[in-house]
């Protein structure tokens, strides 16, 4: 995976949460949050079963998850349930992955992602060894409250 | 007649809650308002469904657990339902996928995220 991978992964993410769920999202650097923070929220992961060693994580504030799940689903934030959360969430990380990968592979090759998992993606047990992140995308909501996307992989 | 009366019965199968509501929203804005609409969460839930009530179209993920969209596909296809339409809405689409699930007999193939013009236009292509 290249260069612009970056570039890809931030278009993304800002596509897919302004279609789906009309949320704008400032970008943001790394410094900006802190591991203790990402470890405390909401977490999904997905891996890339073709090419294969590669993965996504989402990372994303209670608040933030639970505004944008109330906006896909059309319902009030006191409505939603942590099953419709985790639910949105899953499925806000398999269409960014998809809307990447999409972008990043040859037209003429297909690609194949695996099912939206709680937590992060463990480097040990689903991706090989020595696996790190590739690329960090971090933003901020216009609330205040963040989301980081990370694709996780071997380096080049 | 409008085409979209012709359709009265959709099936959608996504193993995603939040998936099966988008897709049914937008094929309601899109169209197919005030039709019978019914959920399953992957292929096998789908095949039950198809031998209790007669469906006019099909809208089915690809990524699903248990029989995953290429075998709901391939298996109506090969079954005495394989006049219903199927639409395959997935994130793993590009052009070698579109050839691949055209192939198996896929009727319109889309990406997420979906939206109702989208769907709306390419229906109403596919029926010129």
């Amino acid at each position: 995976m290249g260069s612009d991978r970056e570039t890809i992964l931030k278009k993304a993410v800002m596509d897919t949460l302004e279609s789906m769920a009309f949320v704008s999202l400032t970008e943001k650097t790394t410094a900006f949050f802190s591991d203790e923070m990402l470890s405390s929220g909401p977490q999904r992961s997905l891996p890339v079963i073709k090419p294969e060693g590669y993965g996504f994580v989402i990372s994303m504030s209670s608040a933030l998850i639970r505004e944008t799940a109330a906006n896909i689903l059309g319902i009030g934030p006191e409505e939603m349930t942590a099953e419709n959360e985790t639910d949105a969430l899953s499925e806000i990380l398999n269409t960014i992955a998809g809307n990447f990968m999409r972008e990043y592979i040859s037209p003429d090759t297909t690609y194949e992602l695996g099912l939206p998992e709680a937590g992060s993606l463990s480097s040990k047990e689903r991706l090989p060894e020595g696996s790190k992140i590739v690329v960090d995308c971090p933003f901020e909501s216009e609330t205040g409250e963040y989301l980081v996307v990370q694709l996780l992989g071997k380096l080049n | 007649m409008s085409e979209f009366e012709t359709v009265n019965n959709i099936l959608i199968v996504d193993d995603s809650s939040t998936a099966r509501f988008i897709i049914r929203q937008c094929f309601e804005i899109a169209g197919f308002r005030g039709k019978n609409y019914v959920e399953a969460k992957n292929g096998l839930e789908a095949l039950e469904s198809l031998e209790k009530e007669k469906f006019d179209l099909i809208v089915t993920d690809l990524n699903m657990p248990g029989m995953d969209g290429i075998g709901l596909l391939s298996s109506v296809k090969a079954s005495r339902h394989s006049e219903i339409p199927v639409i395959v809405i997935t994130s793993t689409s590009n052009q070698a996928k579109n050839d691949e699930l055209k192939k198996l007999g896929a009727f319109l193939i889309f990406n997420k995220p979906i939206s109702p013009a989208g769907i709306h236009q390419a229906w109403e292509t596919s029926k010129k």
